[in-house]
């Protein structure tokens, strides 16, 4: 165990009342478009309008809804936390969305429309049980839809919790809150380990996007969209302003980056003498520091989650650090603070033991060791921040190799069609010209969002240092940093909104996804075809609250890396999808087994890799113990697609051919009356 | 809907939106295939190894990251607006089905 002989403060990015104002009038503004939608909702038929938003999206909102849909939690907090990790490279990992929009809209885009209108589809499954004459078809792809989509909404609802928490600390509401939720969960099982102030954010996300989808349906997912899509543009546009202004621009970040030596990664318990009198709390963002044995130097570590020593108790759990390695950013770091007035963490002497092992394990479990982990690929190297693979944590050959490189790039590139949620708005566009206009105006939208959000994160590894433990919540970090330098803190409320409206348009698209995939395609046209609007109205409600309560209970212990479940949830939906999809639009011998086959050939592959890699994980196989996901290099969803592929053609080649009427109606100018 | 019964099914006139999606999916498939050549080709070319290069910066940026990645991207969307814009065709989608036909009863409206 080690004394602490100098310990920093917290930093000082930290929520303020300003910025809860910007963030309450945005939340506000979700609510009154809710209202709006709902008024609109009450004066057209219910389905058609509930799901689809009567088929009559013009280009403004057609474009945005769809870029709104498309950017998650992903886009604007996972890779983020990408970019902070590894560095330049993430340039060639997004590189993908250069042709994102074109293949997403122009591949089916105006296909899929026409078919939906000439079958009055409501959702995907609906469209191709229409296209195939088929319910096993559309049940097969209700089943994808729901358990796939859930799985998405699950990083979306952490990064939106933790946008919350940023925003609301030292809140007295929040600190309440989460002191009552404390007393009322520590003897459950499944909430005793949870952060309350995450748990309360959680829970308030939940009811506020379950209230307004529920409430005003798609019409208000795209106004919410619309606005939501302007928020994240000028979000991200303000935010490289202040970023380069900041960094002092960016030559001088990306020659700091190439300075850079990757940090390690471990854990530290904090103990006090006497039992605690009351909660003490070590910010997650406090610094702290070690003479360093083998040099005159101090070692400089920084906590990366709060360190709780209870009322009681003596010592904290185990809580992730990173030991900062870079010798010109250990002085940079020592010297922003104030010279010789290092501000104590609490007000009791406080000790600490390290732990090697990274996140995620135990105290009991983890390996006591002076030493932390190194990085398996960068350790001790220099310029590896700002050269293809970039650094990496675990994968000795690095971030990004160059058949992962190509790997990501179709993914991003390809995976779009996939998405029944771009689907179902490919479908509720107004006019050809519409989609026409779209592909030009998302095109430039998207290139400078992603494209910027590289610099930005770049700045952000010079300008937030030693967050690599926890870099999910670098987005909001970054917000409050950005907006608090620059001496307008009420900004911070607008900046966080960009990536909380991007969670929560893609929430609140994904939940009516769900929703209408059980409302019509199982109950609907299954169970109870002549239902009532009431009754439809009715389930369609009581479904989006049990879908959003399910979520909810799965993200109360969400995985700690987010960009691997939105990666996993939405490759599984294209490598399910996306090809038999193109088939169904475009091949007239395509028929029904080849569909499905094509479905569950896509499906096989990409489930097999990922289970090796589970199976792996949990129990050690020697054999296969430095298997990663990606079989050659190249994501499971790119052998989803070659699956789904080969196995749609051999199949839809052996069975017999479509009917010729069914045929014609979609494939020909005029449709035919043929007997079969 | 006007319908007609030709002698052979398969000289009936192909569906416009059809003819034309294929025709451009081509295209776009194949623009997605060159961009890829271009993108890692050009950045894994100029960005590795990261030990022995020298630090080459345009705007601030790694040189291979502007001509591997910056570039194409900027390339790659004036195509996108100019197919969007003046090579897509522009199609006749079609009118709506009734929902009449696939909700049941009536008169139970919100």
């Amino acid at each position: 165990m080690f004394s602490v002989p100098l310990l920093f403060g917290q930093d000082a990015i930290e929520g303020s009342s300003a910025a809860l104002v910007t963030f309450g009038l945005y939340s506000l503004a979700v609510f009154v478009i809710a209202w709006l939608s709902h008024k609109v909702l009450l004066k057209r038929k219910f389905m058609s309008e509930y799901f689809l938003g009567s088929r009559n999206l013009g280009l403004i909102a057609f474009t945005l809804t769809f870029g709104a849909t498309s950017a998650s939690a992903g886009s604007f907090a996972g890779f983020p936390a990408l970019i902070y990790t590894h560095g330049w490279v993430l340039a060639i990992w997004i590189s993908g969305y250069t042709v994102a929009v074109i293949v997403a809209m122009g591949l089916f885009g105006k296909r899929i429309n026409q078919i939906a209108r000439k079958t009055g589809a409501i959702t995907v499954p609906d469209m191709l049980r229409e296209r195939f004459q088929s319910p096993a078809v559309s049940m097969l792809a209700t089943l994808m839809i729901v358990t796939t989509v859930s799985v998405y909404l699950i990083p979306q609802f952490k990064i939106a919790s933790l946008i919350l928490v940023q925003l609301l600390e030292g809140n007295i509401v929040l600190v309440s809150s989460a002191a009552m939720m404390d007393s009322l969960t520590k003897d459950i099982g499944l909430l005793a380990s949870v952060e309350s102030e995450y748990f309360v954010c959680l829970l308030f996300f939940a009811v506020l996007v379950i209230a307004y989808t529920t409430f005003g349906g798609f019409r208000a997912v795209v106004w919410t969209d619309v606005m939501q899509g302007i928020v994240m543009f000028f979000g991200v546009l303000i935010m490289l302003v202040l970023a380069l202004w900041q960094v002092g621009g960016l030559n001088k970040a990306t020659e700091k980056m190439a300075l850079m030596i990757p940090p390690k990664i471990g854990q530290a318990v904090f103990v006090i003498e006497e039992p605690a009198a009351e909660d003490l709390r070590i910010s997650d963002n406090a610094w702290f520091t070690l003479p360093d044995e083998n040099s005159d130097h101090v070692r400089l570590f920084r906590a990366n989650k709060t360190a709780l020593i209870a009322e009681g108790t003596t010592e904290s759990k185990a809580v992730a650090i990173v030991e900062i390695i870079t010798p010109e950013e250990i002085e940079d770091i020592l010297a922003s603070f104030p010279a010789g007035k290092p501000k104590p963490l609490l007000n009791v002497p406080v000790d600490f033991r390290l732990y090697k092992d990274k996140v995620d394990v135990t105290a009991e479990d983890a390996e006591e060791s002076n030493e932390l982990t190194s990085y398996a690929y960068g350790a001790g190297k220099r310029n590896t921040y700002i050269s293809p693979p970039g650094p990496d944590l675990t994968d000795g050959a690095g971030f990004l190799p160059m058949i992962a490189g190509m790997s990501f790039f179709l993914f991003f590139a390809l995976n779009g069609p996939g998405q029944p949620a771009t689907m179902v708005r490919l479908m509720a566009f107004d006019k050809s010209k519409t989609v026409r206009g779209g592909i030009a105006m998302l095109s430039i939208y998207f290139a400078m969002i992603y494209f910027p959000l590289v610099i930005i994160f770049c700045c952000a590894r010079v300008l937030i240092p030693g967050a690599d433990a926890n870099a999910d919540r670098i987005m909001p970090l970054m917000s409050f940093h950005l907006s608090q330098t620059a001496g307008v803190p009420w900004l911070a409320g607008f900046l966080v909104a960009a990536p909380f409206a991007a969670a929560m348009s893609t929430v609140d698209s994904f939940m009516l996804m769900i929703s209408s995939s059980i409302v019509r395609d199982v109950y609907q046209k299954s169970i109870k075809p002549n239902a009532t609007q009431r009754e439809v109205k009715w389930l369609s409600y009581g479904c989006m609250l049990v879908i959003g309560t399910i979520v909810t209970v799965l993200s109360i212990n969400p995985p700690n890396v987010i960009q691997h479940v939105v990666v996993f949830a939405s490759g599984g939906l294209a490598a399910v999808f996306t090809v038999p999809t193109i088939l169904a639009m475009y091949w007239r011998r395509f028929n029904t087994p080849g569909m499905l086959c094509g479905m569950l050939g896509g499906l096989a592959p990409f489930t097999v890799l990922y289970s090796i890699k589970w199976i792996n994980d949990l129990y050690e196989v020697p054999l296969i113990k430095d298997y990663s996901v990606s079989l050659f290099g190249f994501h499971p969803m790119f052998w989803g697609f070659i699956g789904s592929g080969v196995v749609a053609y051999l199949v839809t080649m052996n069975t017999d051919p479509p009917p010729e009427k069914l045929v014609s109606k979609f494939f020909d100018a005029e449709e035919i009356e043929a007997e079969n | 809907m006007n319908t007609t019964k030709p002698d052979n099914p398969k000289l009936a006139a192909p569906d416009p939106v059809w003819k034309n999606g294929l025709r451009e999916m081509w295209i776009i498939l194949g623009v997605c295939a060159v961009t890829l050549a271009v993108v890692t080709s050009v950045s894994y070319g100029l960005g590795l190894p990261a030990e022995t290069g020298e630090l080459q910066l345009i705007m601030g940026m790694p040189r291979w990251v502007v001509l591997g990645v910056l570039v194409p991207w900027i390339a790659a969307t004036i195509f996108a607006v100019w197919f969007g814009l003046c090579y897509m065709t522009d199609d006749d989608l079609g009118s709506e089905l009734e929902e009449e036909s696939l909700v049941g009863e009536e008169g139970h409206d919100v």
